[in-house]
């Protein structure tokens, strides 16, 4: 393919278009992502990592173009870092959140990224944070992005508790992600959880043959 | 001690490996007012002398110590206008820090950027080092009060009481023998009074001002000015326990 190629409209910018989750529950907080990486209609990537890490404690989900989510979330890895280094504690969700935001904000013209900024502080416990298109920052007990996100705010809605538990929590993130990934064309792949605490990370694999909806 | 040629610039080295533009800007703060900075019990005490050098001046204006933030003082020993310099950058430190991390600036990192802006100044042979010493005082959730004090040289250390100026040596001989982490701020209030008046004892015919602030448990952990009548009361105290040391003496 040459450079004409890319130029012209024939060449779709790689997103992730996608279904990304975040939930609070009582003691910390689960992330929810599917997998796929589409160019159009080629999907890139079938098994994408869209929890990135950004801090210890601190990650995003990812949507939109990839190029610019995956550059933004390089750049507030590093200030994060240097951040933390002279700070000589863990750093706080907002913080990360900020960093996010500027960029978002300052660059709203030329860039195509939504993130959702999730963590744990010993500041303030679990926290996430919306950034949407244009800059703006919300923090939520739970948020839903992305593509895929469309099909399933009324589920959401109706099966959204307050302090549930990791297992109610769990099983409402894997729920949600596997019904968008059923109706969305660029939701799909396989589900990552992820389950953030004050004492610890872990990550889960879902294959495809364990999604709950296909 | 004489420089002789070592001494012309900042950027010279003397042969005993001296920078004495350094130690002449130290000198400097080291004749000017006392300041005081203590950590109590349940907060943390700046408290800065002032000469009343003329009849024409008004009463309590003209500070030593300001603001940077809510929660964050500093005083300013020796050159005032160097000190205030010093306190505009801290100040944009701090605000910028909290504009991009979303957080205030702990001391510990605002001494450091403070400290790292005082040493720029000994490093280049176009400029001179400030004369002033300023000290840090704040406090936040995660690491408690905090005072820090900043040299001419850049040197910055953290303290739980500190002094410089010309009564420094009075003051810090009453550190040693009281031990302010027993205190509280309002009970420390007389002592600071007391060294402060002790730092001046020559020229006593002078008319003096006291400034203080504190941040502590009981004024809500923001940096603000010692009410009025408590500093007066701690400094007719502080008169009356002199009195008795003298008597005893």
């Amino acid at each position: 393919m040459n450079y004409t190629d890319i130029l012209s409209s024939k060449f779709e910018p790689e997103t992730t278009g996608t279904t990304i989750m975040a939930v609070i529950y009582d003691g910390g907080l689960i992330i929810g992502a599917d997998s796929r990486t589409s160019s159009g209609q080629f999907v890139a990537d079938r098994c994408a990592d869209k929890i990135d890490y950004v801090h210890d404690r601190i990650f995003c989900l990812r949507s939109g173009s990839a190029a610019d989510t995956q550059t933004i979330a390089k750049y507030v890895r590093y200030y994060i870092d240097a951040h933390a280094q002279e700070l000589g504690r863990l750093p706080a969700v907002a913080t990360a959140a900020n960093l996010f935001r500027n960029f978002l904000y300052e660059y709203k013209d030329s860039l195509s990224a939504a993130i959702i900024v999730a963590g744990w502080d010993p500041y303030k416990g679990p926290q996430i944070f919306t950034l949407p298109l244009g800059g703006s920052v919300i923090e939520q007990k739970w948020s839903i992005g992305g593509s895929g996100s469309t099909f399933i705010w009324g589920f959401c809605d109706s099966n959204y508790k307050e302090n549930m538990t990791l297992q109610e929590a769990r099983a409402f993130v894997l729920h949600a992600v596997a019904h968008a990934m059923y109706r969305d064309g660029s939701s799909g792949g396989i589900i990552r959880l992820l389950n953030v605490t004050k004492d610890k990370i872990e990550r889960e694999f879902i294959d495809y043959k364990d999604v709950p909806v296909k | 001690m004489s420089g002789s040629m070592y001494d012309l610039s900042v950027a010279t080295y003397s042969q005993e490996g001296r920078i004495y533009q350094v130690e002449y800007a130290t000198k400097a703060v080291e004749n000017s007012e006392t300041v005081i900075g203590v950590k109590c019990k349940d907060g943390v005490i700046l408290g800065a002398e002032k000469q009343k050098f003329s009849r024409l001046l008004e009463d309590n204006t003209n500070k030593r110590i300001y603001n940077i933030d809510l929660q964050t003082g500093m005083a300013i020993c020796g050159k005032l206008p160097d000190g205030r310099n010093i306190l505009q950058r801290a100040k944009a430190e701090s605000s910028q820090y909290q504009d991009m991390y979303a957080i205030p600036a702990s001391a510990h990192v605002l001494s450091d950027r403070v400290a790292q802006y005082v040493h720029a100044y000994t490093m280049y042979s176009g400029v001179r080092p400030f004369g002033s010493a300023t000290f840090i005082a704040s406090y936040n959730t995660f690491d408690g009060y905090e005072l820090y004090m900043i040299e001419p040289s850049g040197n910055k250390y953290a303290y739980h009481a500190c002094t410089h100026g010309k009564g420094r040596a009075v003051c810090k001989s009453e550190f040693e023998r009281r031990n302010f982490k027993d205190l509280t701020c309002q009970e420390a209030l007389v002592y600071i009074a007391k060294m402060l008046i002790l730092a001046h004892e020559e020229f006593k015919e002078k008319k003096y001002e006291y400034e203080m602030t504190w941040i502590t448990d009981n004024n809500g952990r923001k940096h603000q000015s010692v009410p009025q009548d408590l500093i007066n009361n701690a400094v007719q105290q502080a008169e009356q326990l002199i009195e008795q040391d003298q008597i005893g003496e």
